[in-house]
C-alpha cells in the first residue's frame, strides 16, 4: 500500500506533466487562423462592394446576398476561433495555477515527511520514546492527509475545467457547413461523458426512460428540472441543496473555491445553463486595494436564471489577490480566513416586492456563516429572471475594510446608474453594509 | 461598351475572390494538459474540435469556389442578356433603316 506521501507525489506529477506552453501554442494558432479568416472576410467585403457598384438586377443581387451571407459566416468562424483561443487560455491558466498549488503542497508534504523521518531517526538514536514517536507519527500523517485532501480538491477543480472547456470546444458546430464534425459530436457521446464524470448520474437515469431520452437528446432543461439530477450535477460543481429554504447553495470546498475568479472564466455558466446579470460584465469590477497590506479585493454580484430557465437566484462573491501574486492575470482567489464575509442574501421581485428566499450564510463551513461566496438558486421555471432583484447585508472583519468596500460599491453604483445599486452602511459592530440591486 | 466593362469588372472581382489565400488551422495534436483523470477525455474533445474547425474551413473554401463559379456564370448570363439586348437593338435599327430604304 502506498503511503500518503507517495499519493501526494503522484497527484502532483499528474498536473506537473502538463505543458502550459502547448496550450499557449494552441491559443496562438487559433488567433493566427482567426486573423486569416478576417482577412478572407475583408476580401469578400471588398469584392461585394466592387460588385455592388456596377452590378444590378436579379443575378447581381443574388450574388451580393450570397457574399453578404458568406461574410457573416466568416465573422462567426472568427468568433469561434476567438472563443476557442480563450478556452485554451483558461485551461492554460488553470493548469499554471494547479501546478503552482501542487508544488506548494508537495513542498509541505516533503517537509512533513522529513519531520516524520526525523522522529523515527531520533528514536533509533535513543532520543525521545516510542509513545511520543507514535503520537508524532499519527499527528504528522494526519496533517499529510489534509494536504492530500486539499491537493485532491485542486486536481478535481482542474479536471472540472478540463471537462467544461473540453465540452465547449467539442460542441462548437461548423459555421459554413453546419454539419461539419457533427458525426463526431453526437449528443450520445456527450451524454456518455457526463455519465462517466458525474458519480451516481448513471444510476438516476437508467431506470427512467424519460430522463434517459432527455440525456441522449441533450435536453438539459428537462434533466435539470429533476431535483436529483440537478443535485448530481450541482454536487459535481460543488453546489448543495438547502431543504428548509428550498434552494441550492455552494460549499466552501467546491470547485469554485479552487477556481477563484478568472476574468476569462464564466464559472461553468454554460454547463449549468445560466443567464445572469453580473456586476463585472463591462470589465469594470468592484475592486479595491487595501493600502496597508497591498492585497486586492473584488466583490461580484450575480442574479438571474440558471438551469436553462428552470431555476433562478443570485450570488455574492468575494475574492482576493495577493500583492505580487504569481497567478495568471485576472485570477482572484476565494477569500480565506478573516477576509471571508458573512452574507445574508435575499432574492425578491423588484416590481411586487415578493420575497422568494433568503440565504443567511448557508454553504459556509462550521457555524460562523462566513464564506467567500453566497449563492442561492431555486428550481422554478415560472419565475421571470428579468424581474429579480437582490438585497444583502455583508459583514466584514473590521470597519476599515467595510469602509473601503462601501467606497468602491458607491463609486461603481455612480458609474453604472442603470444597475440601480444603492449601498448603505448599517452597523459598526459588527462592521456591515447593506445594498439593494434592482437592475 | 458599358456592358463589356461591367462584365469585365465582375469577372475581375470574382477572380480576386478566387485568388484569396484560404485560411487554414495549423494541425497540432492535443496539447499536453497533464495526466489527470479528465486528460484523455479532453484529448478526445480536442480532436473533435480540431477536425470540426478544419472541415468548416475546407467547407468555406468550397463555398468560395462555388461563389466564384456562380458569379462568373451570372456574369456570362448578364453578358449574354446584354448581347441579346444589343442584337435586338441592332435588329430594330436595321428594321428602321430598312423602313427608310423602302
Amino acid at each position: 500500500m502506498s503511503s500518503v506521501f507517495d499519493k501526494i507525489r503522484r497527484l502532483h506529477d499528474q498536473v506537473a506533466k502538463g505543458s502550459t506552453t502547448e496550450l499557449d501554442d494552441r491559443a496562438r494558432a487559433c488567433r493566427a487562423t482567426k486573423e486569416a479568416v478576417l482577412d478572407a472576410k475583408s476580401l469578400v467585403e471588398a469584392v461585394r462592394v466592387q460588385l455592388s457598384e456596377g452590378w444590378h438586377g436579379g443575378a447581381g443581387e443574388s450574388a451580393l446576398a450570397s457574399l453578404a451571407d458568406f461574410k457573416k459566416n466568416r465573422d462567426d468562424q472568427a468568433q469561434d476561433l476567438e472563443e476557442s483561443a480563450k478556452s485554451f487560455e483558461v485551461i492554460r491558466d488553470a493548469l499554471a495555477k494547479a501546478q503552482g498549488d501542487a508544488r506548494n503542497h508537495l513542498a509541505d508534504a516533503e517537509s512533513l515527511q522529513k519531520k516524520l523521518d526525523d522522529v523515527w531517526n531520533d528514536l533509533s538514536h535513543g532520543k525521545g520514546n516510542i509513545v511520543f514517536a507514535w503520537a508524532q507519527d499519527k499527528a504528522i500523517k494526519a496533517r499529510a492527509l489534509v494536504v492530500f485532501a486539499d491537493l485532491e480538491r485542486i486536481v478535481l477543480g482542474y479536471d472540472a475545467i478540463l471537462l467544461a472547456e473540453g465540452l465547449k470546444l467539442r460542441n462548437k458546430t461548423g459555421q459554413v457547413w453546419e454539419l461539419a464534425g457533427s458525426g463526431k459530436r453526437n449528443l450520445a457521446e456527450i451524454a456518455a461523458i457526463m455519465l462517466r464524470e458525474i458519480p451516481g448520474f448513471a444510476e438516476l437515469v437508467k431506470n427512467d426512460p424519460r430522463l434517459k431520452a432527455a440525456l441522449l437528446t441533450g435536453n438539459w432543461e428537462l434533466l435539470l428540472q429533476n431535483r436529483e439530477i440537478a443535485q448530481k450535477i450541482y454536487d459535481y460543481l460543488g453546489f448543495k441543496y438547502v431543504a428548509d429554504g428550498d434552494y441550492y447553495t455552494t460549499g466552501e470546498h467546491s470547485v469554485q473555491s479552487f477556481l477563484g475568479w478568472h476574468d476569462l472564466y464564466d464559472k461553468l455558466e454554460k454547463l449549468i445553463g445560466a443567464d445572469l446579470d453580473a456586476t463585472g460584465d463591462d470589465g469594470d469590477n468592484m475592486e479595491f486595494t487595501d493600502p496597508k497590506t497591498g492585497r486586492q479585493y473584488r466583490l461580484e454580484l450575480w442574479k438571474g436564471g440558471y438551469g436553462f430557465g428552470g431555476a433562478f437566484g443570485g450570488e455574492v462573491g468575494f475574492y482576493t489577490r495577493e500583492p505580487g501574486s504569481s497567478d495568471p492575470s485576472g485570477y482572484f482567489n476565494a477569500a480565506q480566513g478573516d477576509d471571508q464575509i458573512k452574507v445574508t442574501q435575499t432574492i425578491y421581485n423588484k416590481t411586487t416586492d415578493e420575497v422568494y428566499f433568503t440565504n443567511d450564510g448557508q454553504g459556509a463551513d462550521g457555524r460562523d456563516k462566513k464564506h467567500f461566496w453566497n449563492l442561492a438558486i431555486r428550481t422554478d421555471p415560472n419565475v421571470d429572471p428579468s424581474q429579480l432583484a437582490q438585497r444583502a447585508t455583508i459583514e466584514v472583519r473590521d470597519a476599515g475594510l467595510r469602509d473601503q468596500l462601501y467606497n468602491e460599491m458607491t463609486r461603481w453604483a455612480a458609474a453604472h446608474p442603470d444597475q440601480k445599486l444603492t449601498v448603505t452602511k448599517t452597523t459598526d459592530t459588527p462592521p456591515a453594509l447593506s445594498y439593494t440591486w434592482e437592475k | 461598351m458599358g456592358f463589356e466593362v461591367d462584365v469585365a469588372d465582375i469577372s475581375n472581382a470574382a477572380g480576386k475572390l478566387a485568388a484569396g489565400k484560404p485560411p487554414t488551422l495549423a494541425p497540432g495534436g492535443a496539447p499536453n494538459v497533464g495526466a489527470t483523470h479528465r486528460a484523455a477525455g479532453f484529448a478526445g474533445d480536442y480532436d473533435v474540435w480540431l477536425s470540426t474547425r478544419q472541415e468548416d474551413l475546407a467547407a468555406s473554401q468550397q463555398q468560395v469556389t462555388s461563389l466564384v463559379e456562380a458569379i462568373q456564370a451570372a456574369a456570362k448570363s448578364y453578358d449574354g442578356t446584354d448581347s441579346a439586348a444589343r442584337d435586338t437593338f441592332l435588329k430594330a435599327l436595321d428594321r428602321g433603316f430598312a423602313g427608310i430604304d423602302r
